[in-house]
């Protein structure tokens, strides 16, 4: 299939963005690496008037650290998580999340912030996002706004990012030494969207109690969905009781569908176990600090 | 010097790695034109077709509906006539007035690239008057059934069946008897390279030139030239590198007619590719079957017979007549000695895209089935699977052996030559079958959950009814041949360049291969169900035998001497005695050819070097093979690892085992696929839910596990090289093989595997309804 015509704008600053954007509101799409839309393109499924190319946006490039704060450029390539050391470091649950999406030449090309605001409820990104509490930089001509990952996703390939808005950045906050990450997934074959996947954050005080611990977990919904442990759970974990009756009651909560590749039983069952998993997993990174 | 059986390395592959490979998409021609496709998204409905819009368009240059079409071009020539499906119905050329399946072609907009002509399918407007969709095969079949085609009763294409022996006396005196129903989902065949078309009319001299992808170019040279009512030979058919056949092109589609009479009809070149989401609704599918079979033993475990019933969902039209049911009843038996057999088929039209064979070919079913109910009567009996397998496969000294029934081919089912409980022993003893067995019954109840399964196939291989081979020995004193089975990338112009290497005693780069132009030999069927290797392998065989007949002949003559005084050695032939002296073959080409203007030296001879020989095959060779898997069950998240896979084959004399190596390891792919990954789904309205490879899932490379090949060879007695075909082996027993050693490594009751593909979410969900874990010791 071959994309219907669409003009094609290639600015070189965040302000000819924003300014494309004005002008064309939702008859305009912004693409980076094009995994993602692409294949919706040559489809025929969106059809935008105008495709803004934010390649040539040098602002938009990298990622710098600062005030406790790790900023990714929109720019940024999701191979770079696989092949950046101070990035590996400093975003581990990204790195790990990393090579089970897609393949090098997907990964190549497709970029962090692309997948984030591409919101398929089973890519890998998003649920780091949640798990991570990122903050979303969302800008327009009209100025900057910041909307928290959890209030992000609104459905299924949708989020509360406007038609005259787009993401140059994305924050993530850089945790302390007593922070523990893991992520774990479930995929038909190694590189597909997950069936489930799962991206636990644990920070610990100095007395290795649990003081947050969150889980994101993709796959399971029309989007990714985040799960706050409660003082009871954390206690509970803290007191090395059984990590599974946290996991199965965070699972109980889900209503996963049924599609070609899975049952919604195997999609809890499988929640369920890669949160007590991922779980026990971050928190004794935690504790190793 | 011996060449076969060498693993010579390819002469193709260079030329493909390096980017200089030319597929159907490389062919570009002055002012060619390009075809976009409206499909029909619906599975059943009547139509209307507005093209107003698209025709009034500027950038489309013409649409082609069904009332543009001449006469002999409106339906597909039934191109494979079988007398067991005698009245099939064949598919419009482009949908008149009523679609049958989502996909299927409606009409064809001509555009200068590509994207416009899908902008101008845009434009086509197309009313549906939908009605219901048959889908369900077994609910096709009763009166309450709406018809895919309305003069075809109860959706019945056809019904077949075989029969030999007693089956009502065998299962009267059986000590015991499993039966089971087992079904079997469809696929596609995933060739890299979609099918695609390149068509050019040659006004001046009135011919027609196609490019495409065939495997089957000569069917496809009669076609055509019957669509525009030209002599073949006004018809030439132009295959260059083919990116995979699998079996799916070796059909006649309804776009192998209507982009040549587009052509003709615009007289502009037109380029068709089709492209992968096409693809997946406009390929031929193949596998959907459901058994219900049942297997009469004796008290030891000897099979006394096997009878029962299954169902075919041929599609909504008969591409090639009922070749793929027809492969699975005459294969269910097997290897195995099944005296009495009674099977009965019936084959039914539904609403989805038609059937035909996809690599395996009816065969895999076969194996299927079979292989299930031994593993049944195995547990339920108590009887070790190797032990059982061993119990009930044909003696090698029982070869050749009837079957007792009429082959594919109209012959009576006779495997020519085999020695199934070598393979056996020998793919038992790459996985360590008796010390496995050993540690299973020691294992842990919580421990890993490992399993072994064991299956043997058969596969009609080489079938005629002939191949035709030009050679040639040109100035330089290198080799030509030419000849029609086009490759798909199996390596014909290496294997077969090591045949006739040999013949002359010149090393391998001394001889050139050509094929894929149906103007270099005038006759050939084509390289599809395991033949080209076998059949025009063995016509290079005679083709060499001739011609070293006319080069010994005539060097004979030049030395004086006699023809069985010389031999071939290092490019010339020499005398047997004094090898010292000779004529270079060389030589030869120049002394036979003469100089321009004087009389030829040796008249009586002819001029120059060349042949034509042929092969024609008494019936069909037997290829056999048995495959053993060992495999690990996460019983948590029901992820199956296969540790270890043994596949050892009976392909006869190999040519190139390199080559044989790559058929077995890409069929076990495409197996593992069938096992876990690749379905067509339709949901009830007949719209495809697995329109894209985010749906529809291969086996990569990370699912395939190391592969133990090995081979045993007993030579075929039906061709001079004692081959037998290797394309389709390594496919057929995987899902058998893998099913029953997950069987074996869950070992609970009721926990048993009656479907394929299944994924690791339908193991969960047998396993939730399964029953406690089988004792110990049982099998």
């Amino acid at each position: 299939m071959k994309p219907p015509p669409f003009e094609y704008a290639a600015p070189e600053t965040i302000e000819e963005i924003s300014a494309l954007l004005a002008e064309y509101g939702d008859e305009a799409r912004i693409i980076a690496g094009g995994q993602s839309l692409m294949p919706l393109l040559a489809l025929r499924v969106v059809r935008p008037t105008v495709l803004i190319d934010i390649g040539r946006v040098s602002a938009l490039d990298g990622w710098r650290q600062e005030n406790g704060i790790l900023r990714v450029g929109a720019n940024l390539r999701q191979q770079d998580l696989l092949e950046d050391e101070d990035l590996k470091s400093a975003l581990p649950l990204c790195a790990e999340a990393a090579p089970q999406i897609g393949h090098p030449a997907t990964r190549s090309r497709g970029t962090i912030i692309g997948s984030i605001c591409h919101a398929d409820p089973a890519a890998e990104l998003p649920v780091c996002a949640l798990a991570l509490g990122a903050l979303m930089t969302v800008r327009s001509a009209d100025g900057e706004r910041q909307i928290a990952a959890a209030d992000f996703f609104d459905g299924a390939l949708s989020t509360a990012v406007s038609d005259e808005e787009f993401v140059p950045e994305v924050h993530i906050p850089l945790p302390d030494v007593l922070t523990g990450f893991a992520f774990c997934e479930l995929s038909r074959r190694h590189g597909d969207f997950a069936l489930v996947g799962v991206g636990c954050s644990a920070s610990l005080d100095t007395d290795k109690r649990i003081v947050t611990a969150r889980v994101g977990i993709g796959g399971v919904d029309d989007t990714p969905l985040c799960f706050d442990l409660d003082s009871a759970a954390k206690e509970q974990i803290s007191d090395g009781q059984s990590v599974g009756d946290v996991a199965e009651s965070i699972a109980s909560q889900l209503d996963p569908g049924t599609d070609l590749h899975a049952t919604s039983d195997y999609r809890r069952a499988m929640a369920a176990l890669l949160i007590d998993r991922a779980l026990q997993t971050a928190v004794s990174r935690a504790s190793e600090g | 010097m011996s060449l076969f059986g060498k693993r010579q390395v390819r002469a193709e592959d260079d030329a493909l790695l390096m980017g200089r490979g030319r597929f159907i998409d490389d062919i570009r021609l002055p002012g060619m034109l390009h075809v976009a496709i409206v499909r029909s998204a619906a599975a059943r409905a009547k139509i209307r077709v507005n093209v107003e819009a698209a025709r009034a368009s500027d950038d489309v240059v013409a649409v082609i509906t069904a009332g543009d079409l001449p006469a002999s071009a409106r339906v597909l020539p039934d191109c494979h006539p079988n007398p067991a499906l005698p009245d099939p119905r064949e598919p419009p050329v482009l949908a008149d007035g009523e679609v049958r399946y989502v996909g299927e072609p409606i009409c064809a907009v001509v555009a200068r690239d590509r994207y416009l002509a899908e902008d101008g399918a845009d434009l086509v407007e197309v009313e549906y008057e939908t009605m219901p969709a048959i889908i369900d095969i077994e609910a096709a079949l009763t009166a309450a059934s709406p018809l895919v085609h309305t003069d075809v009763p109860l959706n019945r294409a056809a019904q077949i069946k075989l029969a030999t022996g007693n089956t009502d006396q065998a299962f009267g005196a059986a000590h015991h008897i499993v039966r089971d129903r087992l079904t079997i989902q469809r696929g596609a065949g995933q060739a890299m390279e979609t099918r695609g078309i390149v068509a050019n009319w040659d006004r001046y001299q009135q011919k027609m030139v196609v490019w495409n992808v065939s495997q089957v170019p000569y069917v496809h040279r009669a076609a055509i030239a019957k669509a525009l009512k030209l002599d073949e030979i006004s018809v030439q058919v132009l295959n260059g590198d083919v990116g995979g056949g699998f079996g799916y092109k070796g059909l006649t589609y309804t776009e192998d007619l209507l982009i040549p009479v587009i052509a003709q009809m615009l007289e502009q070149p037109i380029k068709w590719i089709e492209d992968r989401a096409e693809h997946l609704i406009a390929s031929y599918h193949e596998r959907t079957q459901i058994h219900e079979l049942e297997m009469a033993l004796d008290a030891n475990g000897r099979i006394l017979g096997v009878r029962g019933r299954f169902l075919h969902d041929n599609g909504a039209y008969v591409p090639w007549g009922p070749v793929v049911p027809l492969l699975t009843a005459v294969n269910i038996p097997g290897p195995y000695k099944v005296p009495n057999f009674t099977v009965e088929c019936d084959i039914v039209y539904t609403n989805t895209v038609p059937v035909a064979p996809v690599r395996g070919a009816g065969r895999p079913q076969a194996c299927y089935v079979m292989e299930r109910l031994l593993d049944a009567a195995g547990r339920e009996m108590n009887i070790d699977a190797a032990d059982l397998r061993r119990l009930n496969l044909i003696p090698p000294d029982d070869y050749p052996y009837e079957l007792g029934f009429i082959s594919r081919d109209g012959t009576r089912r006779t495997y020519d030559s085999g020695n199934v409980p070598a393979l056996l022993e020998r793919a038992l003893d790459l996985v360590d079958y008796t010390e496995r067995r050993q540690l299973q019954a020691k294992a842990p109840a919580d421990g890993p959950m490992v399993g072994i399964g064991i299956a043997c196939c058969v596969e009609d291989t080489g079938l005629g009814p002939y191949e035709e081979v030009g050679m040639s020995i040109e100035a330089d004193g290198s080799v030509t041949v030419r000849m029609g089975t086009p490759s798909q990338g199996q390596g014909q112009r290496t294997a077969f360049a090591q045949i006739a290497a040999d013949a002359f005693d010149i090393p391998f780069d001394k001889v050139r291969v050509v094929a894929g132009n149906t103007e270099e030999v005038r006759y050939s069927i084509g390289t599809f169900a395991s033949r080209a290797g076998v059949v025009t392998g063995s016509a290079v065989h005679q083709a060499a035998q001739q011609m070293k007949d006319r080069a010994l002949g005539f060097a004979a003559a030049l030395l004086q001497t006699k023809t069985d005084a010389l031999m071939f050695r290092d490019g010339a032939v020499v005398l047997a005695d004094d090898t010292s002296r000779g004529v270079t073959l060389s030589e030869i080409v120049e002394t036979s050819l003469g100089e321009s203007g004087a009389p030829l030296a040796l008249r009586e001879f002819g001029p120059g070097m060349s042949v034509t020989g042929s092969f024609s095959p008494a019936t069909n060779t037997f290829a056999t093979g048995c495959h053993v898997a060992v495999v690990e069950v996460d019983l948590q998240t029901c992820k199956v690892n296969i540790i270890k896979y043994a596949a050892v084959e009976d392909f006869g004399n190999l040519a190139n085992p390199l080559i044989t190596d790559g058929q077995v390891l890409g069929g076990i792919a495409l197996g593992i696929g069938n096992t876990f990954f690749e379905k067509v789904e339709y949901d009830e309205d007949g719209q495809i839910l697995t329109g894209t490879f985010m749906d529809y899932l291969m086996a990569t490379t990370m699912d395939m596990p190391r592969v133990d090949i090995d081979y045993v060879a007993t030579p075929s007695p039906l061709n001079p090289l004692g081959m037998k075909g290797a394309g389709q082996g390594g496919t057929i027993p995987v899902p058998a093989v893998l099913s029953a050693a997950i069987d074996d490594a869950v070992r609970r009751e009721g926990f048993r595997l009656r479907h394929a593909p299944f994924s690791e979410s339908d193991l969960f969900q047998l396993l939730a309804e399964s029953g406690p874990p089988l004792t110990k010791g049982a099998k």
